[in-house]
């Protein structure tokens, strides 16, 4: 029967806040899901069409040559592969326009003429050309966009004025109308194509958050952001607060090598299984593909008797040898032992026991940053809000950073560190003095504290070890082969 | 056999000076291989760079310039992530941004703005182009190409490490040779494209794939997914390599699930049997939704709808290969067969490195004959890969380069519909590390011929694995 006694009860706050922490991400990706996953049925403004005129008429027929019809053709043409309806109308008059008599006439022709994708969609450009009877000189031209022309991509009202006055009627001028047919038609389905598009205006709403994103929301975050720097700037001074305190005299390789890492992880056992492995603790089975126990080490320290312990235990369960396939998960059922070694050097003031409480508040308090700044993407995509948005980019490099250095910072107090040093120095007189156990000490001192270059440069485990052992010992600690 | 629990093992009586000092692995700096490597990588950065550097000036003008100069504006408008750079218009959906930051980059560093020329129009003629202001000034399309230079450079570098990581020295130095030689790529590094960065991103890509491997940890895992989805947000097709990364780190996942299983011990780390988040299964694993964040992240046309505007950038471009297909009907590809086809005949023939170095020798017809050895050469690599691969295990750097490689190419061709010469550079890129590999090994297997005493000049020490060696299942293959 369980015993309901021994269960935790949760403070309503608290409940609420695991309720919130788990519904306000899901709210927030539920947003972004809707909205990304609702099909968009816009225009797709670049996509094909066909244009029920002929891209190119004149009137009589024959006023251009067949070469430049073709090329006129051409260009229309490259307007309607990309979406642009457009259409050029080269028209004899009987005596010159003037530039509005030019405008109305081509609106009178577009209005009588399907220049459109459909019937009444009122979509197309016309581009127009009158040519007076023997004066090619006072030719005048004008652009007849329809109701629902624009937009149209990079093309706007301002550049076909521009494309009229600057690159027409210069052609115009010298009689060319041809060249200025082309050259206009040209210049039209380029800058559809390539001309940036206008800045989409913002609704009045849009307005608004936009606003109260950029001035209001963007420098709460900047100030939240500059706060949690101020945090974890606190919780480094804070966790030094406790160096002055006394710690234990360092006595084992293992306690010294994890006081050099900063961190008690996995390179302790698998540097403690080499040193098992040197002393004939621990060995191959006799088909040289699993480990087996040896005898018990006859050695005072803990921690690798732990070890040796830990892994006979397991040896047992598994009829009497690990198996080859298991072994590279050794390293996760060694953490018990690893826990036991982190606990006792904080016991013995070696590692900073405030440390690990100061990292789960700066991630807690991280997380509670993180769904602000979620809520404040929101508006700022809805309201295009840029100063928003990059701080939203800033905040989470900032979290980024902050997360990467709890991660990596040392739990080694300078009482430890000092510790560490005065048992390295004898250890290393003691060495020089020629003593093997200290020799071999060194060896596995530095087999832990640079394991993983070792792992990548097999060469020094191999002088050390054996021509198998990065294998091994990468194998040991979870990772590739080297 | 001598068993290791009883087995003298003399180093424990003699003291290497290199253990007093903790913070260093050797005893002398000359010893150190990182040290020459380091060098050998400097004096190849030098040169391939002034290799390529000299040529800037007599390479001809290509049209693509153009376009990439004048987007060059983009690094600049990432700062107005939703002004009209970034709508929904034909160069912003042509082309993924990457390459015209690393243009804009480029100008910048060198002095230059990024107010460029206009975009070619390639339905109108060079006249149109030439007269309107669409040709590049000489300024800027030196400082594109001095830019694709130095990127060269760096992926001749990086090339160098990768080979030299997963074999030797030798294998390193021939596979950067073998790139540096290669006309393909010298081309492309001497032209104002994105082609290079592309280059330099798959490179990296393995380099940090091999670490990554060496040395498991969360900041290799995630930048190898920041280098997809960069390679992704440059040409699109890189994105098809979180695939073949994610599966192997599934495949990994369930081999350390099954290890767990073995040992039978409820107190294990992890959860339900699953490896912790620290093993390099996940890290694998996490690579499509790195390389989808950093694709999404660096594209600021892809914010407002990432999935939806993703596919029509997916569809547009397959519409632009069947544009330039009907376009250019000489370079129409009509089938894969034929896209195997016509990449074996460009690779063993106008693209071979080996026939533009012995032509360059004045070996014209030897170079003829021996145009196709770059492709055997990578084509014997990749079986050593794969020997290698087999041998070291599912966790090896040799089986992700290998698959890295083949799924890149395989991508490439598969998706080929048009010839143009940059599709090729990603197959040339994998195919001199191959064959760097296959050096590699050979040299190794020479320098094994060299009497042992000439081989080890340093103190052989014996091992505690005293006889016979340890047979791992993971090496066996079991």
């Amino acid at each position: 029967m369980i015993d309901q006694t021994s269960r935790s009860r949760l403070p309503a706050g608290q409940k609420i806040g695991i309720v919130a922490a788990l519904v306000i991400p899901l709210l927030v990706a539920g947003f972004f899901l809707v909205i990304w996953l609702k099909p968009h049925d816009g225009v797709d403004r670049l996509a094909g069409l066909k244009l029920g005129q002929p891209g190119i008429v004149t009137s009589p027929n024959g006023l251009l040559d067949a070469d430049d019809m073709k090329s006129l053709y051409n260009i229309t043409n490259d307007g309607s592969l990309f979406g642009m309806p457009m259409a050029v109308r080269i028209v004899r008059v009987s005596a010159p326009m003037t530039q509005s008599e030019t405008q109305d006439a081509a609106e009178e022709y577009f209005s009588t003429t399907s220049i459109e994708t459909e019937s009444g969609a009122k979509n197309g450009l016309l581009f127009y050309i009158a040519v007076p009877l023997n004066q090619p000189r006072a030719a005048t031209a004008a652009f007849a966009p329809g109701e629902h022309f624009f937009p149209e991509n990079g093309l706007t009202q301002e550049r076909l004025d521009r494309t009229l006055a600057e690159v027409v009627q210069p052609h115009l001028a010298t009689g060319n109308y041809a060249d200025a047919a082309k050259q206009g038609a040209a210049w039209v389905v380029y800058d559809q194509l390539f001309g940036t598009l206008p800045r989409v205006p913002l609704s009045h709403g849009q307005q608004i958050l936009n606003h109260l994103t950029n001035w209001a929301f963007a420098p709460l975050i900047g100030i939240l952001a500059a706060g949690y720097v101020a945090l974890a700037v606190w919780t480094r001074r804070a966790a030094r607060r406790n160096h002055g305190r006394a710690a234990a005299p360092v006595t084992s390789v293992y306690t010294a090598a994890a006081i050099a890492r900063g961190r008690a992880d996995d390179a302790l056992p698998a540097g403690a299984m080499f040193a098992l492995f040197e002393r004939g603790n621990l060995r191959l089975s006799a088909n040289r593909r699993g480990i087996e126990t040896g005898p018990e080490p006859d050695m005072d320290d803990p921690f690798a008797c732990a070890i040796w312990e830990r892994i006979n235990e397991l040896a047992e369960r598994t009829g009497g040898i690990i198996p080859p396939g298991a072994i590279g998960r050794l390293d996760d059922a060694l953490a018990p032992q690893l826990t036991y070694l982190r606990t006792r050097l904080a016991d013995e003031g070696q590692f900073s026991s405030r440390i690990p409480a100061l990292n789960r508040l700066l991630w807690g308090i991280g997380i509670a940053f993180l769904f602000v700044i979620g809520y404040l993407l929101v508006p700022a995509l809805v309201s295009r809000a840029a100063a928003g948005f990059l701080m939203v980019i800033v905040a989470v490099a900032v979290l980024a950073c902050i997360t990467w250095w709890t991660f990596h910072r040392s739990r080694s107090t300078e009482a430890g560190i000092q510790e560490a040093g005065t048992w390295l120095g004898a250890v290393r007189r003691a060495a020089l003095a020629g003593d093997a156990d200290a020799i071999a000490t060194l060896r596995t001192y530095r087999l832990i504290l640079r394991q993983e270059d070792l792992i990548a440069d097999r060469e020094i485990v191999t002088e050390d070890y054996g021509t198998q052992a990065p294998q091994f010992l990468a194998l040991v600690r979870g990772m590739s082969i080297a | 056999m001598t068993d290791a629990s009883t087995a003298p093992s003399p180093s424990n009586t003699t003291l290497d000076p290199s253990l007093l000092k903790a913070s260093t692995i050797r005893g002398h700096w000359w010893q150190d291989r990182r040290l020459w490597h380091g060098l050998i990588a400097v004096v190849l950065f030098a040169f391939s760079t002034g290799v390529y550097f000299n040529g800037n000036e007599t390479t001809d003008f290509h049209q693509d310039e153009s376009r990439w100069l004048n987007r060059a504006h983009y690094f600049a408008d990432l700062l107005d992530p939703f002004g009209p750079t970034w709508e929904d218009q034909y160069l912003t959906r042509g082309q993924p941004p990457v390459g015209s930051y690393v243009m804009g980059i480029g100008l910048l560093l060198q002095g230059r703005d990024l107010d460029t020329n206009l975009a070619w129009d390639f339905r109108r003629g060079s006249a149109f182009n030439m007269d309107n202001g669409m040709f590049p000034s000489a300024g800027d399309m030196q400082a594109g190409r001095r830019t694709n230079n130095v990127l060269g450079a760096l992926a001749v570098v990086a090339v160098f490490l990768i080979v030299t990581n997963l074999t030797n020295t030798f294998g390193g130095l021939a596979a950067a040779l073998l790139l540096v030689a290669n006309p393909l790529q010298s081309w492309h590094n001497r032209l104002a494209l994105a082609d290079t960065t592309l280059t330099v991103t798959l490179a990296l890509l393995l380099l940090t794939l091999v670490h990554l491997m060496r040395r498991p940890r969360w900041s290799f895992a995630i930048l190898v997914g920041v280098l997809v989805g960069l390679g992704g947000a440059n040409k699109f097709t890189p994105l098809a390599l979180a695939v073949p990364l994610a599966g192997l780190g599934f495949l990994m996942l369930v081999q350390s699930w099954w290890a767990g299983r073995k040992l039978n011990d409820p107190s294990m780390r992890g959860w339900k049997g699953l490896p912790p988040l620290r093993d390099v299964s996940w890290m694998l694993m996490s690579t499509p939704f790195v390389a989808g964040f950093v694709f999404v992240a660096v594209y600021p046309y892809l914010w407002p709808d990432p999935i939806g505007r993703a596919l029509v950038l997916l569809r547009f471009r397959q519409q632009e290969m069947a544009s330039q297909s009907r376009v250019y009907p000489d370079r129409n590809i009509a089938n894969t067969t034929e896209a195997f086809h016509r990449t074996w005949d460009y690779l063993t023939g106008q693209w071979s490195g080996t026939q533009r170095f012995l032509d360059q020798q004045g070996l014209p017809s030897l170079g003829d004959t021996l145009a196709g050895l770059d492709v055997w050469l990578a084509l014997a690599g990749i079986a050593f890969l794969a020997i290698l691969a087999a041998r070291k295990g599912l966790r090896s750097p040799h089986l992700m380069v290998l698959a890295i490689v083949v799924v890149e190419s395989a991508t490439v061709v598969l998706s080929m519909r048009t010839d143009f010469e940059r599709y090729y550079l990603p197959i040339v890129l994998g195919n001199v590390v191959t064959a760097g590999v296959f050096a590699g090994v050979i040299g190794s297997l020479v320098w094994r011929l060299v009497p042992s005493r000439v081989r080890h000049t340093r103190r052989a020490q014996p091992s505690i694995w005293t006889s016979g060696r340890p047979v791992l299942k993971e090496q066996s293959g079991d």
